[in-house]
């Protein structure tokens, strides 16, 4: 062999497994919950992400797209098994999730060492994107509870007449980070908290707790209580007659689009704000909701459409790179930049310094439509970032 | 005033149901000393079943009947198939229901899913009444009134009939009433089953309060285990007074002192296990 083709055949030793690697799949693992309480968002995060692939056939920059589903049981320990076993056994390229927050902190980490990047869909813990735990491998589309609910207390203060107000909220973390936001916007905006109530998560009866509410005065209740807790909370805050006086606002998870077939009637005229609705009228929102409908039979939830966009953010990227995925930063910048690109049903999205998602948030009432009970949009929060309300609780 | 007797009426309704949830897994410990975890899937499946049955014809009744049905077949099976293999083997049995607890929990999840849901209440109590400055919601003055008939059937059925002599007889000295001609076996399959459709009757009724949802079982379980734990294990007064005690309390104690709120539940159970560790109304 000559020097010359010794070189060659070297050469081609190298570049073997890089074409390989291109050759093979872009793999994308989801670490959601499955079973369980939780497992509601799972899924709906799962179909949204799954509709999004198969628009684009299944295939992302010349390769196909492989899916990978691990369940977290929405446990922290099953949730960093699960997440070793998809970096270190599947190599998988990105891994979405997690839905609650204790598993997002569980697995922080082992993904800003492994460097794999992680989208974060759902959980929505503050500290998960502030310094110091915010890592470069870390991209969340979906808004803090701060970025959620700070910027709700300026706008009851300038359109409403609500002046004193109950918070009400589920008695752990995000429920107290929840109404702690929309706190500190109030007060900021010149309004007067008059009584904080908290009760324990799965309570099952919120009877106690709404009579204290009943007997002060103020001028409506601001509440933040989810799932199987938001529909006891709502039906019973009906049944005891508040709403004669205290009209009930709060966080979207009081009328999520998973329960308001459960809530039906009682959740009528509750005003929330939250990232998203069924009800957005865009006409990319238009579209992902008939396409959603045509499949699954139902409207897709505020948890499709982060699934929806995780998968477009990804493609995209692929896209972006030519399918090629060897080099990890390389990635990470392409992500980055790849946000502000993709058409997101409920509006136009970018990430901060921090690869924490700048997104509107909408107030929205909740009415009956044709038959069917929605989140109407009142009116758009234009894009609040997390930085924007850092002021009261981070100093940096 | 108001407060009072608002909180008075919350207290005493949640009391009722917590009694029904709570006076099948007294009725089954006291006859045959099996502590049935499975109790809480017995609220779950029967709330379900009323919710698909509520769902096709609309009739309260009739989904009620389907929920406390299809319970009552689960609980025979659970007991002459499974049950009867392990007499007086408490390990064993506890391992057994805690299995079909988890059993029932992910079929139920894969059947109706995850999404929490709640039972539509029979139209007439939909509305609230209001005395006043008093609005009470109808619906928990018909678990309150369910509560009172149920509580006092059972007490006849218990101290009045031959059947519940029958059943005091064998709860006493199982042996010895065997030896008087009962048919033990006969009555423990009846009473297994009478207690599985308590339960169900818990989950039709509580449903349209507490919902239901993948979890709701061992939340209910836990909520069962206080009540039997204060009135006393194997008592069906002790669940009825129980559940009214522990309702009461843990209404006012939440009203009164919300810091303490994760405290009013248990906190009772643990001064009356000090004070009488077998329970209020406990045998021995």
């Amino acid at each position: 062999m000559t020097p010359v083709r010794r070189l060659l055949v070297f050469l081609l030793l190298l570049a073997a497994p890089a074409a390989a690697r291109a050759q093979g799949p872009v793999k994308i693992g989801l670490l959601l919950p499955y079973t369980g309480v939780l497992s509601v968002q799972g899924i709906d995060t799962t179909r949204g992400l799954e509709l999004s692939l198969a628009k684009v056939g299944g295939k992302a920059g010349g390769r196909d797209v492989q899916v990978l589903k691990e369940d977290t049981e929405a446990k922290p320990d099953v949730g960093l098994t699960k997440i070793r076993k998809l970096i270190e056994r599947d190599r998988v390229d990105f891994v979405v999730g997690p839905v609650n927050s204790v598993v997002a902190l569980a697995i922080r980490n082992y993904v800003h060492e492994q460097g794999t990047p992680l989208i974060v869909p759902v959980a929505f813990t503050r500290v998960l994107t502030a310094p110091p735990q915010a890592s470069p491998a870390i991209f969340r589309i979906v808004e803090t509870s701060d970025q959620g609910n700070y910027p709700m207390g300026a706008w009851m203060m300038k359109h409403t007449k609500y002046r004193k107000m109950i918070v009400m909220a589920t008695d752990f973390v995000a429920g107290r980070h929840a109404v702690e936001a929309f706190m500190a916007g109030y007060r900021a905006a010149g309004g007067e908290i008059v009584k904080e109530i908290y009760a324990p998560l799965n309570t099952p009866d919120f009877a106690p707790y709404l009579a204290q509410a009943g007997t002060t005065p103020a001028d409506a209740v601001y509440a933040f209580f989810p799932g199987a807790d938001a529909i006891r909370f709502v039906k019973q805050y009906r049944e005891y007659g508040l709403w004669d006086r205290l009209p009930l606002t709060g966080y979207n998870v009081l009328t999520d689009d998973t329960i308001l077939p459960a809530l039906g009637d009682a959740a009528l005229g509750l005003l929330t704000v939250g990232g998203y609705s069924a009800a957005i009228d865009t006409p990319e929102n238009k579209a992902f909701v008939s396409d959603y409908e045509r499949v699954h039979k139902t409207w897709p939830s505020r948890y499709s459409e982060s699934g929806f966009d995780a998968a477009q953010l990804i493609t995209t990227t692929v896209e972006a790179l030519r399918g090629d995925l060897s080099d990890r930063g390389r990635v990470r910048d392409a992500l980055k930049t790849s946000l502000s690109r993709i058409k997101a049903p409920r509006g136009a999205l970018e990430f901060d310094a921090y690869r924490q998602v700048i997104c509107p948030s909408y107030v929205m009432r909740t009415e009956r439509r044709g038959g069917r009970i929605v989140n109407a949009i009142v009116d758009t929060i234009p894009s609040v970032s997390q930085e924007q309300t850092w002021t009261w609780w981070n100093k940096k | 005033m108001t407060f009072w007797a608002i909180q008075t009426l919350n207290g005493v309704s949640f009391g009722m149901l917590l009694f029904l949830l709570a006076a099948g897994l007294s009725l089954i410990f006291g006859l045959m000393k099996i502590l049935n975890l499975a109790h809480g899937s017995y609220y779950v499946l029967g709330a379900y079943v009323a919710l698909s049955v509520t769902a096709a014809t609309g009739s309260f009744v009739v989904a009620a009947a389907a929920g406390t049905a299809t319970v009552v077949g689960l609980g025979i099976v659970m007991e002459r198939v499974f049950l009867r293999r392990l007499p007086h083997d408490e390990l064993p049995q506890a391992l057994l229901t805690f299995g079909f607890l988890l059993i029932v929990g992910d079929l139920s999840l894969a059947i109706w899913g995850g999404t929490p849901q709640t039972l539509p209440k029979p139209s007439m109590f939909e509305a609230s009444l209001r005395f006043g400055p008093l609005v009470f919601p109808s619906y928990r003055l018909f678990v309150i009134g369910v509560g009172i008939v149920v509580g006092l059937a059972l007490w006849l059925l218990q101290e009045r009939t031959r059947l519940g002599a029958m059943l005091r007889a064998a709860i006493d000295d199982a042996d010895i009433a065997r030896a008087t001609g009962i048919n033990v076996s006969l009555l423990s399959t009846g009473v297994f089953a009478f207690g599985a459709a308590l339960a169900a009757l818990g989950g039709i009724i509580g449903g349209p309060l507490l919902g239901v949802y993948p979890g709701a079982d061992f939340e209910i379980l836990l909520l069962a285990f206080v009540v039997v734990i204060v009135g006393g294990l194997g008592s069906l007064k002790g669940a009825f007074v129980g559940g009214l005690l522990v309702g009461l309390l843990d209404n006012f104690g939440k009203a009164l002192f919300p810091q303490l709120a994760l405290f009013t539940i248990f906190a009772p159970m643990a001064i009356i296990l000090a004070v009488r560790p077998s329970g209020l109304f406990g045998a021995r």
